[in-house]
């Protein structure tokens, strides 16, 4: 059960995407974000399509991948498709009406606009990040990219280390809570059973041990570092160095382009009003 | 300057204990030689590990002075070059690696020391050859057995360049392969490296392949020599609940049955010495 929890669902690979340099990475799915708001027109939501498509495409991994990754998300596309498709109030002739409800038009656009901006922000943003960039290389790139606080007195190295120990540290935890839990069960106890108060108090005799033991592991290896000359970020250099390249450049030009595009498309003349 | 590891009159007891708690270490003097590998033998909570703290600051001394290479342990700006000179590999090799990726943790001292980025490539690569890993560069820690993650704790300390590696009870954690594995690096890096070599133990068959024994109880140093020397004094070993090796044993209790009179004043430290004598007396 806990095996099947992969952190940050990172999927190996060597496609543009995964090669990218992680700051810049960072940079444009922030951009990114921001531009789907911006989308006004039915031209511009096609080419927010068609771009997406095309970063799927550049990334490499299966469409049956994808999919599964948005099956999480399901209920909140169509919960907003609908709430969208009914309460939309508008001036024009209704479609049909029965009930409370009336749809209109506009109603219709809505709704469709909203589940294709909400699916292209879930894709772009998984694709260009937690698909396709370690967890490793994220906590660089936001060590890198937050370095000017360290000029405000913010460790932000230190954040970064604490960042990068937790995600090692989770495997090895997962594998304790896995051994107490069966330690516990080989002596009766049960946690499957019973009412969820009475499954979370049976959840109790395996936090506290897995607690004490996760603070017995950062004892060691506080002491672990030091013999390691461990002393913060200061004077620390680095192994793998991150390089801007020319293609992180021309990555970032595209996204420009692709942003550029996306507002022009907000002035092509349409029939359908948002 | 032939002595790396100095120890004079060292006095340490840990705090907040009971109050009939005695001192962890109680009047330790040693000297430990460049080059040289000593195992530190003693039961559970004979103080051996404590004084393998000592040794590289992580604990200080309450009375008495630890030298590592000249310079005092409580001078606290010296710390860092004393622990570059020793490394420590603990027990447990979960709680010691820092990275998800094998050949990072390796990075991880060069890091901290500042040294240049191609150096330190070259230090884990040549750190990771050493122990043989280097074909895991790429994995991730929880991906590899006992015995291979602790070979990359013992990377994780070579790449930072020092003289002498304490292992304090690294192989307790591991199953025999494992054990053996580590043993195999211990005694390169020992013989081929030149790596001055402290081993923590209570396995007395690993302490029989060092060049001498120390042996601690209740804090003090008990006995001191070569492991042969050290394996003749069983009675004492005995009553501080240590044994002596299974082939040391066999030869020893041979011997006292006076049936092989040609086994008077031999002994033997591992299986194959053992082997190799009872070989030579039942031709």
């Amino acid at each position: 059960m806990l095996k099947d929890i992969t952190l940050g669902q990172y999927f190996p690979g060597k496609s543009p995407l995964h090669t990218m340099d992680p700051r810049m990475k960072l940079l444009l799915t922030i951009f990114y974000i921001v531009i789907l708001f911006f989308a006004k027109s039915v031209y511009a939501f096609a080419w927010m399509l068609l771009s997406t498509f095309v970063l799927i495409l550049c990334s490499g991994l299966s469409f049956k991948l994808l999919i599964k990754g948005v099956k999480p998300i399901f209920f909140i596309l169509l919960f907003t498709g609908v709430i969208n498709l009914f309460f939309t109030k508008d001036t024009q002739d209704p479609l049909f009406s029965f009930w409370i409800f009336t749809v209109y038009p506009k109603g219709v656009y809505t709704a469709i606009f909203m589940i294709v901006r909400i699916l292209c922000l879930v894709l772009g943003s998984s694709l260009l990040l937690t698909y396709t960039t370690t967890p490793r290389a994220l906590t660089d790139a936001i060590e890198r990219l937050l370095s000017p606080l360290n000029l405000l007195n913010i460790p932000v190295y230190d954040f970064a280390m604490m960042m990068s120990l937790a995600l090692r540290f989770i495997p090895t935890l997962l594998e304790d809570t896995v051994k107490i839990m069966n330690a516990q069960k080989a002596r009766g106890a049960d946690f499957e059973s019973g009412s969820l108060i009475k499954r979370a108090k049976a959840l109790l005799p395996v936090l506290i041990p897995l607690l004490v033991t996760a603070f017995r592991r950062s004892n060691d290896l506080a002491v672990a570092m030091e013999c390691r000359c461990y002393m913060g970020g200061k004077g620390r250099t680095r192994m793998k160095q991150l390089r801007l390249h020319a293609s992180d450049l021309l990555a970032a030009l595209l996204f420009l382009a692709f942003g550029a595009a996306l507002f022009s498309c907000n002035y092509i003349p349409t029939g359908i009003r948002l | 300057m032939n002595v790396i590891l100095e120890a004079q009159n060292v006095v340490f007891a840990y705090e907040n204990e009971d109050v009939e708690a005695r001192n962890a270490v109680e009047n330790v003097s040693l000297s430990i030689e460049r080059g040289s590998f000593v195992a530190i033998l003693g039961q559970n909570g004979s103080g051996k590990s404590t004084l393998a703290k000592l040794f590289n600051g992580i604990l200080l001394p309450l009375e008495g002075k630890i030298l590592v290479d000249g310079m005092d342990t409580t001078h606290e700006d010296q710390l860092i070059n004393i622990r570059k000179r020793v490394g420590m590999v603990f027990q447990n090799p979960d709680n010691q690696l820092v990275a998800t990726v094998v050949e990072e943790d390796v990075a991880f001292a060069p890091e901290n020391l500042g040294v240049p980025t191609n150096e330190i490539r070259l230090r884990v690569d040549k750190a990771l050859d050493v122990v043989g890993m280097r074909e895991y560069a790429h994995h991730a820690p929880h991906q590899l057995s006992g015995g291979q993650k602790q070979r990359v704790a013992i990377a994780g300390i070579l790449a930072m360049g020092p003289e002498c590696i304490i292992f304090d009870e690294s192989t307790a954690m591991l199953d025999p392969r494992g054990r053996e594995e580590i043993m195999e690096t211990i005694r390169h890096l020992n013989r081929v490296e030149q790596k001055t070599i402290v081993l923590i133990t209570h396995y007395m068959e690993e302490a029989a392949l060092a060049d001498r024994v120390v042996v601690i109880h209740d804090g003090t140093i008990r006995l001191d020599g070569k492991p042969e020397e050290v394996f003749r004094h069983q009675n004492e070993l005995y009553s501080i609940g240590l044994s002596l090796p299974q082939a040391t044993d066999l030869i020893a209790r041979l011997e006292e049955s006076g049936l092989y009179p040609e086994l008077q004043g031999k002994t033997a430290l591992t299986e194959e010495e053992a082997a190799v004598l009872l070989e030579s007396i039942l031709k």
